[in-house]
């Protein structure tokens, strides 16, 4: 005893210099009775719990009356060495056994007492509110609660000590139902308080949200405080603390979740059921979209302003599920509706609340892309009758859809990715395949308009744009090339034009043709455009040679045709092919040989064909009065100048003077006489008026030059292109398609095959429409013949074994 | 465009020398020529298309500058075997035997394209 009650006054120094106790109370062992502390402490707590003011030195003393109490015996413990750790028993009762279990701390008498206080405290006023119902029942719930926890965290400050060591000591030696005095408080409360009253509290927070939700003005603070008690009052024991000064509870919303979220959500679901339900009946679903960006806007506001922020994400996905995950059948025919009346920010509105449900987006995406598609396809059908002739016509109504839906996919679904690709997706089918390419029978017609409506754009003295759109224009056909399927078609139909516009002098300009070019190049890679760039080559070499031809001209004084100019051209880069050959009259024979003579001298091994479907000239009329020039082909330049032999010829007799094939000599015969240059005595003008036909010139019919020719111009243009060539030619073009892209097939199975070795059929097929993609879609069929003629050239053979399995032979 | 207007500027020069020839045959023909803009094509003059060794044709370039993209002139060499070939091929070809791919005869070239 002796012992003691020196080391407690050992203690009590220290407290003394610490704590600034009063001097009578340092010799007052029987003041750490429990019952003498617990007078003190519960006149304390009673103070404390009426919210009465309370000094600083009156809270002072309950400290160190728990303080006192909870170390009266402890200070043995540093007499006697702790040896075995026995279960603490509680309160202060044993403290004669403490003096021989130094391990032991005093507190459990003191906390038990604290704790039935509190319960008793609790159910009294908890009586008062049973019968409550709504704003009642919440003021009487939150005024309270405010109340209680302010009491209990005051209370919970001084028993610090309490909390520090006995609360800490139990817990460390597994005891898991006590706490640190305030976490009591709280077990406390929802044990008298809110296990009663939950039910109608949370119920009457649900009809003020849903008062608010119908535009009411409520009181918030009312929820803000419930909300508050139900999440603190949610707490859990730590596992396993090692740290001291690791808590011992956590908190956790599972209170907050179990007793408000989970009924609030219900009832969020119900109600919105609800609204969606009437509001549809007497709204459009525009304006119900709106209303529905509207609440889920007040929701958000909802729990940033008096909820719990963990419960944002749930709530919204409800509100979400319910509104719009379920209206989706109305939402995706509204969106049919608004696409046909354009109405672009109703759109975009209705995006941004579709894509919030997971998937919801990929129907829109397709009703988008059916809508652009039909509306590509419309479109080009009520232009199709002019169309198909009128390239213009074409890619402009093209260009015009997929810049209104560009804007669109811009405006209504912010460019998101895949809306754009619904957009190309879209104009990919309608460009290839629409009511033009139906009525030409082929869908090879886009590329091939396409490529002349470039010719339109590029040729000498197309007025049809501005010189400063043109760029622009370009880049608007790059966007129409960029869908179409056939480029390989595109790409002859361009290189015919290109070359007819290079020889025939027709570009508006270099720049502009080789601007097309790398355009052409950067979308589809060198090879695309290596023989329109040869072209070009060939044009500048043709140019070099000119010079060439004159200086060798005047070194040999050689006297030519007054202007003489030539273009050679190679043969593999040019779509040309050379025509029959025919008789060349003295006048431009000596000039031809001697070219001829020369080029030869100048390059070894070339042989030269001539491409007399375009060359052209110009010769003088003598006998008229003004002399008139005439812009003639070299076939024209022929039979005119067979009149300078004889005044008059027979038909039949110009035939054979000329060589020239007899339905191409009539039919620049019939030009001729059209012209009026020259006259026919057995055809009358009314014949020569209406359409002459070739058939209607007889072999033996007498033709002369008009004497009496007049023009009001004195240059005179007769070289126009036979439309019936022209056509020919593009039909020409079409038919050779096929064939060369028989080539290509099997030009990459070879290239397959080589690399693979052995190949099984189908992944052979995949990988050739692959690597042909960029170029043209080649047909199935196709494929196969091409494998099967593979075969029968021995480059390929099937395995005997696996008939499906093909190998290369090398 | 230009190459055109300084050959008619040209032309009219011409013209004016020529005038008092050009006056005589008034009388007797209708017709004089002025200008003669010709169109031809060359190629390789062979008799085989195709080049044996690679099997591309002589028209187009040989495969190994097809796959170098080379735009240059890829130019044909004969034998007096009179065959040919490309030049990159043939050049290949003799430095392991010097002759013909196709007859077998002693390759000597006969001429090369330019």
């Amino acid at each position: 005893m002796i012992s003691s009650v020196k080391s407690f006054s050992y203690h009590q120094n220290i407290i003394q210099s610490n704590k600034c106790f009063t001097q009578k109370m340092s010799h007052m062992e029987r003041s750490l009775n429990l019952n003498d502390v617990w007078i003190k402490v519960s006149e304390g707590i009673e103070h404390i719990y009426k919210i009465q003011e309370m000094s600083a030195a009156a809270y002072m003393d309950l400290y160190s009356q728990v303080y006192n109490y909870c170390t009266n015996t402890q200070s043995h413990g540093y007499a006697t060495k702790p040896t075995i750790k026995s279960t603490p028993k509680q309160g202060g009762n044993n403290r004669q056994n403490n003096i021989h279990d130094g391990a032991n701390i005093v507190g459990g008498e003191l906390y038990n007492k604290l704790k039935n206080y509190l319960k008793t405290y609790l159910e009294k006023i908890c009586e008062k509110g049973l019968d409550l119902q709504g704003e009642s029942v919440l003021r009487f719930y939150t005024t309270n609660w405010e109340h209680y926890r302010f009491s209990s965290k005051v209370t919970n400050g001084f028993c610090h000590y309490l909390n520090r060591h006995w609360v800490r000591r139990e817990f460390d030696s597994g005891r898991r139902d006590v706490y640190e005095i305030f976490t009591m408080a709280m077990e406390i409360w929802q044990l008298v308080f809110f296990q009663p009253l939950n039910r109608q509290v949370t119920l009457a927070c649900l009809q003020l949200i849903k008062s608010e939700r119908q535009n009411e003005v409520i009181n918030t603070r009312l929820i803000s405080g419930v909300i508050e008690s139900y999440v603190e009052l949610g707490f859990s024991e730590n596992a396993s603390v090692s740290a001291s000064n690791h808590p011992i509870t956590s908190p956790t919303l599972a209170i907050y979740k179990e007793f408000f979220e989970m009924p609030f959500l219900q009832d969020t679901e119900q109600f919105y059921r609800l609204e969606a339900a009437t509001f549809l009946v007497h709204n459009s679903v525009t304006e119900y979209l709106k209303k529905v960006a509207q609440r889920l806007d007040e929701e958000v506001h909802r729990v940033q302003s008096y909820l719990h922020s963990s419960t944002l994400a749930a709530l919204i996905k409800k509100v979400e599920e319910v509104l719009i995950r379920d209206q989706l059948e109305a939402i995706y025919t509204e969106a049919k509706s608004l696409l046909h009346d354009e109405k672009h920010s109703d759109l975009a509105l209705l995006f941004k609340l579709v894509s919030r449900v997971p998937n919801a987006t990929v129907e829109l995406k397709k009703i988008v892309e059916d809508h652009i598609r039909q509306m590509g396809i419309d479109a080009i059908e009520r232009v199709s009758g002019s169309a198909l002739n009128d390239p213009k016509l074409y890619v402009e109504t093209i260009l015009e859809i997929h810049t209104k839906f560009f804007k669109l996919v811009q405006e209504a679904f912010s460019s998101e990715q895949g809306f754009t690709a619904a957009l190309d997706k879209a104009c990919g089918k309608f460009i290839n395949n629409n009511a033009v390419t139906t009525a030409a029978g082929n869908t090879t017609k886009s590329p091939e308009l396409l490529a002349r409506y470039c010719d339109t754009l590029l040729r000498k003295g197309s007025k049809a744009v501005e010189e400063t759109d043109l760029e622009e224009k370009f880049n608007q056909i790059m966007v129409v090339f960029n869908y179409v399927e056939d480029k390989d078609v595109f790409q002859k139909f361009y290189g015919k034009m290109l070359a007819k516009r290079l020889v025939g002098q027709l570009s508006a300009s270099d720049d502009y043709e080789e601007s097309m070019i790398s355009k052409l190049k950067q979308a589809c890679g060198f090879e695309y455009t290596s023989k329109l760039q040869r072209m070009f080559q060939d044009i500048g070499v043709s140019k070099n040679l000119i010079d060439q031809y004159r200086t060798y001209c005047e070194k040999n004084r050689l006297d030519d045709i007054v202007d003489f100019s030539v273009m050679v051209l190679s043969s593999n880069s040019w779509p040309f092919s050379a025509p029959p050959n025919f008789v060349l009259p003295a006048e431009l024979k000596r000039t031809f040989e001697s070219f001829t003579k020369f080029y030869t001298q100048q390059h070894n091994g070339r042989k030269l064909t001539w491409l007399h479907q375009h060359s052209k000239g110009d010769i003088q009329t003598l006998y008229t009065k003004p002399k008139y020039i005439l812009h003639v082909s070299t076939y024209q330049m022929v039979v005119l100048l067979l009149f300078n032999k004889f005044s008059r010829w027979t038909v039949e007799r110009m035939q054979d003077e000329t060589q020239i094939k007899v339905d191409l000599f009539l039919q620049v015969l019939c030009g001729l006489l059209k012209s009026k240059l020259i006259t026919c005595s057995e055809i009358n003008d009314d014949e020569l008026e209406e359409d002459l036909k070739e058939t209607d010139v007889k072999m033996n019919y007498n033709i002369q030059l008009a004497d009496d020719f007049k023009s009001k111009k004195i240059k005179i243009n007769l070289n126009v292109p036979l439309k019936s060539v022209e056509q020919k030619d593009i039909e020409g073009l079409h038919r050779t398609i096929d064939e060369d892209r028989k080539m290509v097939i099997q030009a990459a199975i070879v290239r397959t095959m080589k690399a693979r070795q052995t190949l099984k059929h189908a992944l052979l097929m995949q990988e050739v429409i692959q690597q042909l993609s960029s170029r043209f879609k080649p047909k199935i069929p196709v494929i196969k013949k091409c494998i099967d003629i593979l075969i029968e050239k021995e480059y390929l053979e099937r395995q005997s074994n696996e008939k499906d399995v093909l190998r290369y032979l090398a | 465009m230009s190459e055109n207007s300084q050959t008619s500027a040209q032309s009219t020069n011409a013209n004016n020398n020529s005038n008092p020839t050009s006056d005589t045959v008034s009388s007797s023909v209708p017709f004089t020529l002025k200008r003669w803009n010709l169109v031809g094509i060359w190629s390789w003059d062979v008799a085989h298309d195709v080049c044996a060794i690679c099997r591309t044709a002589l028209s187009e370039s040989c495969l190994r500058c097809q796959a170098a993209s080379n735009l240059q002139e890829c130019i044909i060499v004969w034998g007096t075997c009179n065959h040919s070939f490309h030049n990159c091929c043939m050049s290949q070809w003799v430095k392991q035997r010097a002759q013909c791919p196709l007859c077998q005869t002693d390759w000597v070239i006969n001429r090369i394209g330019q």
